[in-house]
């Protein structure tokens, strides 16, 4: 049975679309066929680490939401893309990078409805393990849909006070909508920091699992999203981490 | 009061929408909220599963989906069927799903 794995965050800067990229790398790299719908689509992004460029993008979720196409004509098979030898399958559902089509939804809206119905579709004909989906930070309206359709609900968080304020807000609607699998990613650890009692303090503060305390990574900068670190750096501490993600939310 | 009535208070006093938004089922309490979240998850709903969710009567589910359809938070995917001898026209019960409201548009310079 497929799952649907939402990667929010409360505060935009987090690390979500690296998270969710390397979480697709790694469930594809078991052989799972993976979905990734950018939903973040006032400002996306997570194409460039699947090295798409805008000019490939014949259609987009914008085009979908609009009644333009059906939602799988938007996906686009960014497996033969990656480094290394992955027998699972990666499909990416960007959304418009073009200035018009962003303006396009703030003006015009979409139907939410629509949304909901494309994520089974694409489940569907696409024949998924699993559905990740990035999510635009805080809470709106395709955020909320997201988290209440979730099986799995990861939230990305550094070891910051903004970020803890607006990750309890996150967590409290979650469990408001009785999301069956909750987990915390505290991201962009200082290096200086006690992992462990980052890890306690963050269950402590909000009574629930924390998948991985990953630290601040040089590495992961330098790719500087022009790649998926785990697929660039299978043997790194940070890597191994990612997955332990992977077998909490897909076991 | 009972499970029942609360319910039906609560779907009594709601304001009428024009489709819900995820919000609104937010605001929603228990068992109603999870209820709702539950067919926007997995689909509409007949209406004796809909009493099953909510832990209430089948007269009661009635009203109940009734009031939220009246208010715009759930429609009807279809009252009728036709039956299998295409003869007469059967009434079974109605399958509800959550409208879910359209993201609105916000005016913004055109030439943006």
């Amino acid at each position: 049975m497929s799952k649907i794995v939402s990667i929010h965050s409360f505060r935009g800067g987090t690390g979500k679309s690296n998270t969710t990229a390397n979480l697709a790398a790694l469930l594809a790299a078991r052989g799972l066929r993976v979905g990734v719908v950018d939903t973040d689509i006032m400002s996306p992004g997570i194409h460039v680490l699947f090295g798409v460029d805008e000019s490939e993008m014949v259609h987009s979720l914008n085009d979908y939401l609009w009644g333009e196409c059906n939602v799988e004509d938007a996906a686009i098979d960014v497996t033969p893309r990656l480094t290394g030898s992955i027998p699972g399958k990666i499909y990416l559902i960007p959304s418009s990078m073009k200035t018009g089509d962003i303006a396009r939804v703030l003006r015009e809206g979409y139907d939410v409805g629509l949304l909901n119905d494309g994520y089974q579709r694409l489940i569907q004909k696409l024949s998924l393990d699993a559905l990740l989906i990035d999510t635009h930070p805080g809470l709106n309206e395709e955020t909320l849909l997201s988290i209440a359709i979730s099986d799995v609900l990861a939230i990305v968080m550094r070891p910051d006070s903004q970020d803890y304020q607006g990750t309890a807000v996150t967590v409290e609607v979650a469990r408001k909508l009785d999301v069956p699998l909750l987990l915390l990613i505290v991201n962009k650890t200082p290096q200086v920091f006690d992992s462990q009692m980052v890890k306690q303090r963050v269950e402590k503060t909000f009574g629930c699992e924390v998948a991985a305390v990953l630290p601040h990574s040089d590495e992961m900068m330098t790719l500087a999203s022009e790649g998926i670190f785990v697929l660039r750096y299978p043997d790194h501490p940070m890597t191994g981490m990612l997955k332990q993600v992977a077998q909490r939310a897909l076991p | 009061m009972n499970r029942s009535q609360l319910i039906i208070q609560e779907v009594s006093r709601c304001p009428a929408v024009d489709g819900a938004t995820m919000a609104d089922i937010l605001a929603f309490s228990e068992p109603l909220r999870l209820t709702l979240k539950h067919m926007v998850r997995n689909g509409p709903l007949p209406v004796d599963q809909f009493a099953e969710h909510l832990e209430v009567d089948l007269d009661a589910a009635r009203i109940i989906a009734q009031r939220l359809l009246e208010n715009g938070y759930l429609e009807k995917v279809y009252a009728d069927q036709i039956d299998e001898t295409n003869e007469t026209v059967q009434a079974y019960s109605p399958i509800y799903r959550v409208a879910l409201a359209p993201l609105r548009g916000r005016p913004i310079p055109d030439d943006l």
